[in-house]
């Protein structure tokens, strides 16, 4: 893989509008790698000889927030590490800090993750960058989806798609591959781990199959060679940053030498020790096992036998700890491919993705759902809506019906999670449908609706269908937030969020009204003479009513003038088609 | 040539003319609008055999189903249209979760010819009760299934599954062409369970701990 460090100034390809460039975004619990197409290579972003800036952030009593290496030097204020991993219960308290007058959240902290390397990224390009494609933990929960979704967009990111950290792995190593076999991504991150299993055929990489633990990672590991030593030493070691950063540290070195010795200072005494490779592969065996364990789930999802695989691909810096290789190897009895450096080849995928979701693409990448989606039913017992592995998008609907005699409203509560009862799943909405017509039990018909989009987001509807009512709820499950709320809620930590959001949105409206505006004039003079003249010059008037708004530049003036005349064009094309088919 | 077979049979299926609501000419609903080629919405009712291009039987096409699905898949993913309007986006993702609804319910034997009956009969097979015969089979199966003692008596027993499965599979598509209702719930019925019973023999039966267990 060719890689080049990026003059600052020089664009990727020169005359390209800030519309259709996009990086990749690799968001690491440690480090948070970014990535470019250059000249149909990806190329991984450098600054100096670094491409890797820790997911490290450092918040300041006066709110002054310091990122990457700057974070890392010992300094005043809090020290926030793998923030990643608090991203899959992001309102829980432990993933909200008080600091000063400031209240972080996992969320606004990720967003100060990526504002600071949109920043190192534009200084690199000597351009603006609006649109990233970001890579999330195959594993990860809607929620943890929706919650990186926010950051990008608080961190003034369009996210163009949240896509699976194997998956991009395996477009890294798709472009130098040209079998049409299944094959395995083992990806064990700082924090997360995940397995995909994957087959190319006729120009789409299709997701056979994931599975993972969004708490299991190199920490992990970390935090069994601090208890190593606490048991060695018969002691215990502060739980500071500094303590975690020091073990990784032996941890790294432990890749490539047989012994280390170590030494920490604690408050009144210096410990030290040798400490052998052995000791600490005997250490992780129980979270090595734990992965291999979590490899065969996924394996038989797609029931195929591992004889069947092509290969198997290391990805994550924690593959580079010598007893994963060797447990691989074994358990796969195939010898694993790490030919791209695995700390950059998920940075490299999504850089590759960007380019083609902004440029096309021959090859379409076919995702599936990680975690089954189901309801709450009677006596907490959870139906599955669309079960684990299924390929995204993807729509399914069920009835359900009311219990009690005249019951007028229904809870309808949305879960995430294997197992049978709410309680051991991950709750991710509940919400109320009301108005339901009073009726005998078990005659009121509701159908709910679960649409998985190709970020694997879920939106829920519910409808009620009698003879002569209809309604519908959405929900986006997350806080309970809609799009707009959220970033008034977090208006205070970022005052430009708004603005931006609104523009965003004028624009939006403006190009619909112009093309809607469009269309019927051109309907209008092909087949104005269906229309008697008082709706002629009703819809004539809301033309021009549009028109004129479009000058406002005020969005709440547009959208319902544009919706009304939206409305008002509807019977004219029933009128059109009608016409079209007594003519054949 | 699959692939013009296959637009071919979608267009003349559902050949519903509609208004794009781009270019406002009156244009055939599939793919993309003849006149301005933005994307249109397609029809929803069409059914999981003619859009995957099979031909809707109890034993699909397996190399057809799953080429014409990827082609389909490659063409309409959202993936293809981030750059186009909010409109074809929408478009795009009910579409493409339509094509792999479609062909989750045909790559199982189980749903496809479930669906099959549904769409021939207008009726859900579940509604149906078991009709004694099948009841009877099922019965007498499990029995010898239950007194199976090694590999090669498994194995027979499999041979035995799949000569039956055979059968059910010809009386059933018989059926489903008489549209005799009855008669293809009799042997629909039996072919799910004999694809069940075949499916847990090989996978608990035909294994070597089966034979030291014994």
């Amino acid at each position: 893989m060719l890689l080049q460090i990026c003059e600052p100034g020089t664009t990727p390809t020169p005359h390209e509008t800030d519309d259709n460039i996009a990086v990749g975004i690799d968001l690491g619990t440690t480090h948070t790698v970014a990535s470019i197409m250059m000249n149909g290579r990806p190329v991984v972003l450098r600054w100096g000889h670094q491409s890797l800036i820790p997911s490290a952030v450092r918040l300041f009593e006066n709110g002054d927030v310091a990122v990457g290496e700057d974070a890392l030097k010992p300094n005043d204020g809090k020290l926030v590490l793998s923030i990643k991993r608090s991203m899959t219960n992001s309102t829980a308290p432990e993933a909200t800090f008080t600091v000063g007058h400031v209240k972080w959240s996992a969320v606004t902290i990720t967003a100060q993750i990526l504002k600071f390397v949109k920043n190192e990224i534009e200084s690199v390009l000597g351009r603006a960058i609006h649109q990233a494609v970001i890579t999330v933990p195959a594993y990860f929960d809607d929620a943890a989806r929706t919650a990186t979704k926010q950051a990008a967009q608080i961190a003034g990111i369009h996210v163009l798609r949240l896509l699976n950290e194997p998956t991009a792995a395996a477009v890294a190593y798709g472009m130098n591959m040209h079998s049409q076999n299944a094959f395995a991504i083992y990806d064990l991150g700082g924090g997360t781990f995940d397995v995909s299993i994957l087959k190319p055929s006729e120009g789409v990489l299709r997701v056979l199959s994931t599975a993972g633990d969004t708490q299991l990672g190199g920490d992990d590991f970390d935090k069994a060679l601090i208890k190593l030593i606490e048991h060695k030493h018969n002691t215990t070691l502060p739980s500071t940053p500094q303590v975690k950063l020091w073990a990784r540290d032996l941890k790294q070195q432990l890749t490539h030498k047989k012994t280390i010795p170590y030494e920490i200072d604690l408050n009144d005494t210096k410990i030290h020790g040798d400490l052998s490779v052995e000791e600490f592969d005997a250490a992780i065996k129980p979270l090595v096992d734990k992965t291999l364990t979590i490899v065969d789930q996924a394996m038989r999802d797609t029931k195929l036998t591992k004889d069947q695989l092509d290969s198997v691909i290391l990805v994550g810096g924690s593959t580079r700890v010598p007893a994963i290789i060797k447990a691989v190897e074994a358990h796969f009895s195939k010898s694993p491919l790490s030919y791209l450096n695995p700390d950059e080849v998920v940075a490299m995928g999504a850089g590759i993705q960007a380019g083609a979701l902004t440029h096309g693409a021959n090859t379409v990448l076919l995702d599936v759902i990680p975690i089954s989606l189901g309801l709450e039913t009677m006596g907490g017992i959870v139906e599955k809506i669309i079960h684990r592995n299924t390929s995204i998008p993807t729509t399914q609907s069920q009835t359900f019906t009311t219990f009690v005699d005249g019951q007028t409203a229904l809870t309808i509560h949305v879960v995430q999670g294997e197992r049978e009862m709410v309680n051991d799943c991950r709750s991710l909405a509940k919400f109320t449908l009301r108005n339901i017509p009073p009726k005998p039990a078990g005659t009121a018909k509701i159908t709910v609706t679960f649409q998985v989009d190709a970020d694997g987001l879920l939106t829920v509807t519910a409808e009620e269908e009698t003879t002569s009512t209809k309604q519908s709820v959405e929900v986006n499950p997350t806080f309970g937030l809609n799009e707009e709320e959220m970033i008034a809620h977090l208006e205070s930590a970022m005052k430009h969020a708004q603005s931006d959001m609104r523009k965003r949105l004028l624009e939006e409206a403006k190009v619909e009204s112009k093309r809607l505006i469009q269309a019927l004039e051109k309907a209008l003079s092909l087949d104005s003479c269906l229309l008697d003249a008082a709706t002629l010059s009703q819809l004539q008037n809301a033309t021009a009513d549009l028109k004129t708004s479009l000058d406002t530049q005020d969005i709440d003036t547009i959208k319902p003038l544009c919706e009304n005349l939206e409305r008002l064009s509807h019977s004219f094309a029933e009128k059109r088609i009608a016409h079209a088919i007594r003519q054949s | 040539m699959a692939a013009v077979n296959l637009s071919m049979s979608n267009q003349s299926k559902a050949a519903t003319r509609i208004i794009c609501w781009n270019c406002q000419e009156i244009v055939c609903q599939f793919g993309n609008c003849s006149s301005c080629h933005k994307l249109l919405p397609q029809p929803q009712e069409i059914d999981p055999f003619t859009l995957l291009g099979v031909e809707p039987s109890i034993d699909v096409d397996f190399e057809t189903l799953e080429k014409n699905y990827l082609k389909l898949i490659h063409q309409f993913h959202p993936d293809q249209f981030i750059t186009k309007s909010q409109t074809e986006k929408t478009i795009a993702q009910s579409y493409s979760a339509q094509i792999n609804n479609a062909y989750k319910a045909l790559k199982c034997p189980f749903s496809s010819s479930k669906l099959l009956f549904s769409m021939v009969f207008g009726q859900a097979l579940d509604d149906i009760p078991d009709p004694a015969p099948v009841l009877l089979e099922i019965f007498e199966l499990n029995e010898k299934r239950m007194y199976l003692t090694s590999i090669i008596q498994a194995q027979n027993f499999v041979h035995e599954i799949e000569t039956k499965i055979d059968t059910a599979v010809g009386e059933y598509d018989a059926a489903i062409t008489q549209k005799d209702q009855l008669k293809a719930a009799h042997f629909l019925k039996t072919f799910l369970y004999l694809f069940k019973l075949h499916q847990d023999v090989q996978q608990n039966l035909l294994n070597p701990s089966f034979d030291q267990a014994t």
